[in-house]
């Protein structure tokens, strides 16, 4: 992730461990809250159990707050909590007698597009909305985990169990899918493409 | 290059993941691929564009989270840091924009002195539950906090900040010793002052900087925004109103005797208080007086021996020179992550003077005769 979430992780971590700074522990839940909602509705449908999973996830860093100190990469290792926790929770619900990470019927809408931010237009922010929800579940989980919560692709092969090169494999043809649904958009907008040579 | 490997370098550089080699490859690829650039950019603009505004959805989920833990029988009582006191569920404490800017500014400082946070830190966050306040750094490590009220103070490196349990009842007051720079949340009714040295600065809703270290020359109140008001304790009845980019300089020995001031005050032509501007070196925006906010320590044409102050409470280092002819070497630069090393063997880069370290002592020795 990137180096300033990590530092700033890092110094709550310290002051929750040191101190039990409860505004520290506050502002780690702000900060982690919107990552940690993405990844497990992404496992778990029903909202409330998403809330508790997260809930759940934040109680045990509270009662091990003494140890924190320990942990070298909070985030990651709360991430593979709540996954844990998460396909625990699928288990015991019988749903399904195996339970796959590459299952997510994934409907993450954590992808944020300020057209007026992006200078693109509305047309274009939605075809690029499109490309990203049609990309296979795992695709997408790959990109999601990168692009909004910064993790390394070792980080990423730990949480979902995969080989670091399927994380590069996987996040080049999002990117490159994404990049065709761009380019479509430009061929059309524009009277002669570029590089035609007419 | 194949358009698969292509991507995958694209790919290395969002993530964070591509070598220097490799972000030069790409550089070098992308020239032959102009058609790609449109397509690239907005994707890399994608990729860095920020998340909708979700405080609100995660104060909710957090206050669900405390009544869960509250029902489970999990002791978390809060109210207990008093370092953001006090903790009631007024408009005032919640942070504000601006504020969360700050603390982004303050990551990187946090980053590089976490270390030395953690062990000045204890002093105020074992302080007893009522309102007043003491934090205080040690030389080599500075901090941040929110008052009672959300005014953001960042405390420079030995430094001292007090406030009683009366802050913010009527008037909200604090004394300093050493630097630190307000961002004061605004509130008419209820003037910010602070006490520093001899002098009182009173202000409404601003950000400054103030630095008032004891054994220095001057007393400097350097302003961004807003206008201050400035009074001091035994020099006169009078007031200056100071505006924004403006500085106020009081020297120290203004504050003695008239007779003492003849004896020991070489620079009786200099005015006791000026008002300046406040400077900036070379194409930089920040202004040099705000600048260790940003974790750079920035100095300009000063003398050996005031930059050596500096260093000493920036590195938590002791600095002596075998000469105080040393004074007569001035120096221009800015440092930001250079060690203590690195920083004197810039310096000598520009002036002539060896240096030995034993733990925290450094010892100079000049050439000058």
């Amino acid at each position: 992730m990137s180096r300033i979430a990590a530092s700033k992780i890092a110094l709550l971590q310290t002051r929750i461990a040191r101190f039990e700074d409860q505004q520290a522990y506050k502002e780690l839940f702000l900060m982690l809250y919107p990552s940690f909602f993405s990844l497990v509705s992404g496992i778990i449908k029903s909202k409330p159990v998403v809330e508790e999973i997260i809930s759940d996830v934040f109680i045990m860093v509270w009662e091990k707050r003494k140890e924190l100190d320990l942990i070298n990469n909070l985030k990651l290792y709360c991430f593979v909590s709540a996954k844990n926790l998460s396909l625990n929770y699928l288990e015991k619900q019988k749903r399904s007698a195996t339970v796959n990470i590459d299952d997510f019927s994934n409907t993450l809408s954590s992808l944020y597009l300020d057209p007026h931010q992006l200078m693109i237009t509305s047309e274009m922010r939605d075809r690029i909305s499109k490309s990203v929800d049609e990309l296979p579940a795992r695709c997408k989980m790959i990109f999601i985990l990168v692009k909004e919560n910064g993790f390394k692709y070792g980080e990423v092969a730990e949480i979902m169990k995969i080989s670091t090169k399927t994380v590069e494999n996987q996040l080049a043809i999002a990117l490159r899918k994404i990049s065709i649904s761009i380019n479509f958009d430009l061929s059309r907008s524009l009277p002669v493409p570029l590089g035609t040579g007419i | 290059m194949d358009q698969e490997q292509l991507w995958k370098l694209i790919a290395r550089k969002l993530a964070g993941e591509a070598s220097e080699d490799e972000l030069q490859e790409l550089q070098n690829q992308l020239r032959l691929n102009p058609d790609l650039h449109y397509s690239l950019q907005t994707i890399y603009d994608l990729w860095h564009s920020t998340p909708a505004n979700q405080e609100k959805f995660s104060e909710n989920a957090y206050s669900h989270h405390v009544e869960r833990m509250a029902s489970k029988g999990i002791p978390f009582k809060e109210n207990e840091t008093p370092d953001i006191l006090p903790a009631e569920h007024s408009p005032h404490r919640k942070l504000r924009p601006a504020a969360w800017f700050g603390l982004l500014l303050l990551v990187g400082l946090a980053a590089a002195t976490l270390f030395e946070l953690s062990a000045s830190h204890p002093k105020h966050l074992v302080t007893t539950k009522n309102t007043a306040g003491e934090i205080i750094t040690k030389n080599g490590s500075k901090t941040k906090f929110l008052l009672p009220d959300g005014t953001s103070v960042w405390l420079n490196a030995g430094s001292r900040l007090n406030y009683d349990s009366t802050y913010g009842n009527t008037i909200r007051e604090v004394s300093l010793s050493g630097e630190a720079f307000f961002d004061v949340q605004k509130n008419a009714t209820k003037p910010f002052i602070i006490h520093a040295g001899k002098l009182n600065i009173k202000v409404l809703g601003t950000a400054f900087n103030v630095k008032s270290y004891e054994g220095e020359k001057t007393i400097e109140t350097s302003l961004i925004r807003g206008s201050v008001e400035v009074t001091f304790n035994d020099l006169s009845s009078g007031k200056i109103i100071l505006k924004a980019n403006q500085k106020l300089v009081v020297r120290n020995d203004a504050f003695k005797p008239r007779h003492q001031q003849n004896h020991e005050s070489p620079r009786q032509t200099e005015p006791v208080v000026t008002i300046a501007h406040l400077s900036h070196l070379g194409g930089d925006s920040t202004p040099v007086e705000t600048a260790w906010i940003d974790n750079r320590l920035i100095f300009n044409d000063e003398s050996f021996l005031d930059l050596a102050k500096k260093m000493e409470r920036w590195y938590g280092v002791e600095i002596d020179f075998n000469s105080p002819k040393a004074d007569s070497l001035h120096f221009t630069g800015i440092f930001s992550r250079e060690t203590v090393e690195q920083a004197l063997n810039a310096l000598r880069f520009s002036a002539p003077f060896t240096y030995s370290i034993q733990n925290n002592q450094i010892h100079i020795v000049t050439n000058q005769n």
